[in-house]
């Protein structure tokens, strides 16, 4: 029991150890004085940036009706987006797992929670959701106020399960008095306000500047490779038939499997990725839907490697591979993966050109701006 | 540069006159414990100093090894009066360690503290002139506690983590005789224990939701391998 606690610590503990047990009793006496609040207060601007849905280009566009944003609103989520005091310990910030830079997604395969704890997923990128209606992986959040405080409660990630906890800190940190007077009026520092004021901050999080887009504008054009990348995307690879739309991963196009389990039609599909899935998706919900997962977007796809739910591909490259004559013969297998003639799992056989070309097209799918506008940023650096 | 010289010279000769006093030292360690072994053993009381010695092999150890041996029973004194023989064994251990980090989080506070104790008696089944062998009953008692303070200005949540247990059973000990006053052992034991785990989190600027996260207790059976060595001197 004690060595398996130890372990379990993951800390490197340099041992001292000592002969008398009165000296180490001693020690331990030696306690920290108590702590005053000595927070980082995050550098806002003087003016609030402006957080409206930005009007991208004919091939793009924002649902205004559902964009329900106030620039107050989201400029107190993103405060809350990447303040540590939402987690028990006051160590982990929804941006520690979540990094701009990467499309709000996480570089590791699994990312730590407290404790060091890892999680059992792969921590996907949170982009152009503000719409969505099945979040995470296995698409268990409904809408984003629905997603948000997930998180922060569960035991791994943030570990904030008990949200008068959560709302005592917030009204403790001097800083958030003035951001949710002036976003919600008096009084308003609840549960309920900050699962909006987050909400509202990730569904700004509207990525559509990509190269892709300017070229879907007439302003710019594929390369030679790229444009043969886009006749296999939408071609013999038939990769828009699951990642086609604006999104890239079919919202508001066609559904993928036949009865989505929380009676939505968002797009989900298995994937063939193996025979048996140790992690069941949606199949934790309904047994149907074994190895079911949500289908992400391809915007920024070249930087939030690694892929897959649980991270098992490093490189574009062996996602292409994957589907190119690795897809298992699982009997949830999407059709659209399927081969015609056999029914098994389809084979695309792509020679090595058209692999290369394939990631050269994904590559303009990636929006720079996005990743390095300041209004995304940590104010708390 | 003649005062940089001088001050590696000094250092040179305080590392050469350190390890001349730590060889000084040892041979006046060893000189009664040989000359000793040259004189006649008094009949009565036998006492027994033991050290375990796993604890000294570890900390030779990759100290990344999931899996560091237990130390229990640092140091073991025995007393024997013929065929009877009783022990008292205790084993401290303590480990601190802060990291500070360059960011929100200030710093992280991590101590280990380890205590187990045992009381026993027995009989001495197998005395010649190199083995002894010794069967009897102990008496175990322990207290191991893992805290974590994370510190990040804002608050000082501690996470704590504490195991005491008690029980006891039989042990047999096995001894080979170096010299008269050295010897080497090893023992078995199967222990009946009791314990009772509390895991609690603690919000200095929050006490309100102060909780003890988990609490239990229940019963098991260890069974010691004689895989620890303990270095004896007798006096």
């Amino acid at each position: 029991m004690q060595r398996q606690l130890r372990s379990r610590s993951g800390n490197n503990i340099p041992k001292l150890q000592v002969i008398l047990a009165v000296l180490s009793l001693g020690l331990l006496s030696c306690q920290k004085d108590t702590p005053g609040i000595s927070l980082r207060t995050p550098e806002l601007p003087a003016q609030l940036a402006n957080y409206a849905a930005p009007e991208i280009s004919p091939g793009f566009w924002v649902d205004q009706s559902r964009f329900k944003v106030t620039d107050a609103g989201a400029t107190l989520g993103r405060v809350l987006f990447y303040d540590k005091i939402l987690s028990k310990d006051n160590t982990i910030s929804c941006g520690s797992c979540h990094l701009q830079e990467k499309a709000f997604s996480d570089p590791v395969q699994f990312s730590a929670g407290i404790d060091g704890q890892m999680l059992a997923r792969h921590t996907p990128s949170i982009t152009n959701v503000y719409d969505d209606q099945a979040l995470f992986w296995d698409g268990r959040a409904k809408s984003i106020n629905d997603l948000v405080l997930k998180p922060v409660r569960n035991h791994k990630e943030m570990g904030l399960d008990d949200m008068e906890f959560l709302v005592a800190k917030i009204n403790k940190a001097p800083y958030y008095e003035p951001l949710f007077k002036q976003a919600y009026g008096d009084n308003a520092i609840n549960k309920e306000n900050i699962a909006d004021a987050l909400g509202q901050f990730l569904s700004c999080m509207i990525t559509g500047q990509s190269r892709y887009d300017d070229i879907s504008c007439g302003n710019s054009s594929f390369t030679e490779s790229e444009s043969r990348g886009s006749q296999v995307f939408f071609g013999e690879g038939r990769c828009y038939q699951c990642h086609g739309g604006l999104d890239f991963n079919q919202r508001g196009g066609f559904f993928v499997i036949d009865a989505f389990p929380f009676g939505g039609w968002e797009p989900a599909a298995n994937i063939g990725l193996d025979m048996e899935y140790t992690d069941q998706g949606m199949g934790e919900f309904d047994e149907r839907f074994e190895g079911v997962f949500k289908v992400p977007s391809l915007r920024n796809v070249a930087v939030t490697a690694p892929y897959m739910h649980d991270g098992r591909f490093s490189t574009l490259e062996e996602v292409i591979n994957h589907y190119s004559e690795n897809i298992a013969d699982h009997p949830n297998l999407a059709s659209e993966l399927r081969d015609w003639n056999t029914g098994g799992p389809g084979r695309l056989n792509l020679s090595q050109e058209d692999r290369s070309a394939l990631i050269s097209f994904l590559g303009t799918l990636t929006d720079e701006n996005f990743m390095h506008d300041d209004k995304y940023s940590d104010p708390f650096k | 540069m003649g005062d940089e010289l001088k001050i590696i010279m000094d250092l040179t000769m305080l590392q050469i006159m350190r390890k001349i006093m730590t060889i000084a030292a040892m041979c006046a360690l060893s000189i009664p414990v040989v000359a000793q072994d040259t004189g006649e053993v008094q009949p009565g009381f036998r006492h027994t100093l033991g050290l375990n010695t796993t604890g000294l092999l570890n900390q030779f150890r990759d100290d990344n090894a999931d899996d560091p041996l237990k130390t229990p029973y640092l140091i073991t004194y025995s007393v024997e009066l013929g065929k009877l023989a009783m022990r008292v064994g205790i084993g401290p251990e303590y480990s601190s360690e802060t990291i500070v980090r360059d960011g929100f989080t200030d710093s992280e506070e991590n101590t280990l503290l380890r205590m187990d104790g045992r009381i026993g008696a027995g009989l001495v089944v197998v005395n010649d002139h190199r083995w002894q062998a010794i069967a009897g009953l102990d008496a175990v008692t322990g207290y191991f506690r893992e805290r974590k303070i994370e510190d990040s200005g804002f608050d000082r949540v501690t996470d704590q983590e504490e195991i005491e247990t008690f029980g006891g059973g039989p042990f047999i000990q096995l001894a080979f005789q170096i010299s008269k006053r050295i010897s080497l052992s090893a023992e078995s034991a199967v222990y009946w224990q009791h314990q009772k785990t509390t895991q609690t989190q603690l919000f200095e600027n929050f006490p309100d939701f102060n909780n003890v996260i988990n609490e239990n207790s229940g019963s098991d059976l260890e069974i010691t391998l004689p895989n620890t060595i303990f270095v004896r001197i007798h006096f």
